[in-house]
């Protein structure tokens, strides 16, 4: 098949287990986010499918070619790092085919794709400039078109977008989406941003402790997390204990509430933590009846404009409900409130 | 004579490297008054006062047995006989070319170094300084063992019938600019190694991924990013070579007396001691210069290159 598999990849480095026993397989054309938090083996996983370290066991496949024993500068790929990693002494023109040179390719045409690609990452006219002459966000347009100068079969990014502020991060992900889609290269991401994993990604590996812990489409993901885990990483959940009631139903402080019902895979004597998103919980004052709904009290409100978050301490759990403005709860902070989980939202996951 | 020659030429260096470090200068110096007198009282003691005298001496009068207080540029005048000429430029030579042989074994080694694991660095490190703690009298010894007759490589060759009858290859124009690149490449490894390691790994793996093979990526990529560092290795070494006294003596030929011998030779052996004052004036002018052009390359170095 076209595409890159992944076969039982493991990477220890001495005792550690950086990666362990990753199978995974990478559609041609698609836009993949590897998205977990520090120490995970994320990045490791990238440096094993660039060469960049070798793997203990497993095998790469791209394209029904074994990548597994190819040193790196045969393997065809394009990446960027998260430093960038230009190189100080060549122009940016020059930094960006790097790799033309490498291959013998003359000046005239060089210079030409250089210009295509500038044009490409629209950041035209400067390849006769220094590296040091440009600002962080040019800079990281010069390593896209760097790593993609030969098209490569393979995009890899580390990272790329951690040094960059909040906003130019934002423009940057839309824009290298846009990017991918028009030159409908296979592309690799690690992030430990779910936000910017979600704006880019077809499909989001979830990884925690050398492991995928979940993988699959952004939204999927984030409706349907497949352990706590997944649930406070991608986005923020309300995380819940609760006991088994029988019948789809769950009990949380000694109340019953009915959910979307129980995973194939849990056992009656399984311990459960219930998932509910804070958008998906209603706030109504006390007098408000209803299925599903339990009381509590407001503790505090935040208001940044955009959003309210409210704050509600039903007993010994804190719910947290986030709302748009117009839908804004009338209520205030030591009112008495009626907390809403639809059993829509209600995702059961095994403890 | 010659010793304290050498002795203050490695002081040189160091001194103007330290001045320019602390950069409010003598203004600033004396406001720190109680601090500043210790180095400016060894400075004056060790460096300016010698080096005071030997210029006075070096436009000194030579009498037959001696020389008087006096004012003449003879001393000077020498400087273009064949004498004096012949010797600067063997000097030169062997300094350029034993910088350069050293270099060229230091750098890829230093490089390989500084991309192994920490502690597989300190330990080779070590080994380096343990080089560097003989002295050069030790070495100089040592080759022309390795180098002569009876023990060395010579009898090796004619044992296993390379050549029927083995000749010393010491005293000789190759064995003298060995033994000063030998001597010189513990150096070089201290010159280059804090540079190595500042290089960026992700510098040479992007320039893997874009499809250089690693002996391509260290002449594309390593080397040219340490040009400046290459350049300020290659003078200092050139200087600290340019006062080899022992290697000269006991691995060269007469032919290849060095300039260091040459101010021993006319001090001691001739007894004409304000033309060695000359030439040790001479020698030190050269030094300084090319000591500050190290200090400016490095001075450019850190403003070039932006992280």
């Amino acid at each position: 098949m076209s595409g890159l598999e992944l076969q039982n990849i493991s990477k220890r480095f001495g005792s550690v287990t950086a990666v362990s026993d990753i199978n995974l397989t990478i559609p041609e054309g698609r836009f993949i986010s590897f998205l977990g938090p520090s120490g995970c083996g994320k990045t490791t996983l990238l440096r094993l499918i660039a060469g960049l370290e070798t793997s203990t066991t497993g095998q790469i496949v791209l394209d029904d070619e074994d990548l597994t024993n190819k040193p790196t500068h045969e393997r065809n790929i394009g990446m960027v790092f998260q430093s960038l990693a230009l190189f100080p002494h060549l122009s940016v023109g020059e930094n960006i085919t790097y790799s033309q040179r490498i291959r013998g390719v003359d000046k005239p045409t060089r210079r030409k794709r250089a210009d295509e690609l500038l044009e490409l990452v629209r950041l035209p006219g400067v390849a006769d400039r220094n590296i040091s002459q440009l600002s962080g966000g040019q800079r990281q347009r010069v390593a896209i078109a760097r790593a993609l100068a030969l098209e490569p079969k393979l995009f890899l990014l580390d990272e790329p977008l951690s040094a960059l502020d909040a906003k130019l991060r934002e423009e940057m992900q839309v824009e290298l989406r846009i990017l991918q889609e028009r030159l409908g290269i296979t592309t690799i991401i690690v992030t430990h941003d779910q936000r910017e994993a979600m704006t880019m990604s077809d499909e989001v590996v979830v990884m925690s402790t050398a492991r995928i812990a979940q993988m699959g489409a952004p939204l999927d993901i984030y409706r349907n997390p497949a352990s706590a885990f997944v649930a406070e990483f991608i986005g923020t959940s309300n995380l819940l204990n609760a006991q088994q009631a029988g019948d789809n139903k769950v009990t949380i402080e000694g109340q019953t509430f009915e959910t979307e019902g129980f995973p194939d895979s849990l056992k009656p004597e399984d311990g459960i933590i219930v998932s509910v998103r804070p958008e998906d919980v209603h706030v109504f004052p006390e007098s408000n009846e209803g299925p599903n709904r339990m009381s509590g009290t407001v503790t505090f409100l935040r208001d940044v404009g955009a959003s309210v978050e409210t704050f509600v301490q039903c007993g010994d759990v804190q719910i947290v409900s986030m709302a748009t403005p117009k839908d804004r709860p009338d209520v205030s902070k030591g009112d008495n409130v009626k907390v809403e989980l639809p059993a829509e939202s209600c995702v059961v996951l095994k403890a | 004579m010659s010793d304290a020659t050498e002795n203050t030429t490695v002081a040189s260096v160091a001194t103007e490297d330290d001045e320019l470090v602390t950069k409010p200068g003598i203004l600033g110096s004396i406001k720190r008054f109680p601090f500043s007198i210790y180095p400016t009282l060894m400075l004056g003691i060790f460096f300016f006062i010698p080096f005071a005298i030997m210029i006075a001496i070096s436009f000194a009068h030579r009498t037959t047995s001696t020389y008087e207080v006096g004012f003449e540029f003879t001393h000077y005048a020498r400087f273009f006989s064949p004498l004096f000429t012949t010797h600067v430029w063997v000097s030169v030579q062997f300094a350029a070319l034993a910088s350069l042989f050293a270099l060229v074994v230091a750098v890829p080694f230093t490089f390989f170094i500084s991309r192994f694991r920490r502690k597989s660095q300190v330990v080779s490190l070590v080994f380096v300084l343990c080089v560097l703690t003989l002295s050069e009298v030790i070495v100089a010894y040592s080759l022309s063992v390795v180098l002569g007759r009876q023990s060395g490589l010579p009898s090796l060759m004619e044992a296993f019938g390379f050549v029927d009858r083995a000749k010393s290859w010491y005293p000789s124009y190759g064995a003298n600019l060995f033994g000063l690149s030998y001597f010189n490449i513990p150096f070089a490894v201290l010159i280059l190694y804090p540079a190595c390691t500042r290089l960026d790994r992700e510098l040479t793996e992007a320039a893997q991924t874009l499809g250089a093979s690693p002996v391509r990526t260290f002449f594309t990529i390593v080397l040219p990013m340490l040009e400046k560092t290459l350049l300020a290795a290659f003078i200092l070494l050139f200087v600290f070579t340019m006062g080899a006294f022992v290697t000269p003596i006991w691995l060269g030929r007469p032919e290849d007396t060095m300039m260091a011998q040459l101010i021993a030779d006319q001090a001691l052996g001739r007894g004409n001691v304000p033309f060695a004052a000359a030439l040790a004036v001479f020698f030190m002018l050269v030094t300084l210069a090319l000591s500050l052009l190290t200090v400016w390359l490095r001075r450019s170095d850190k403003t070039g290159v932006a992280s």
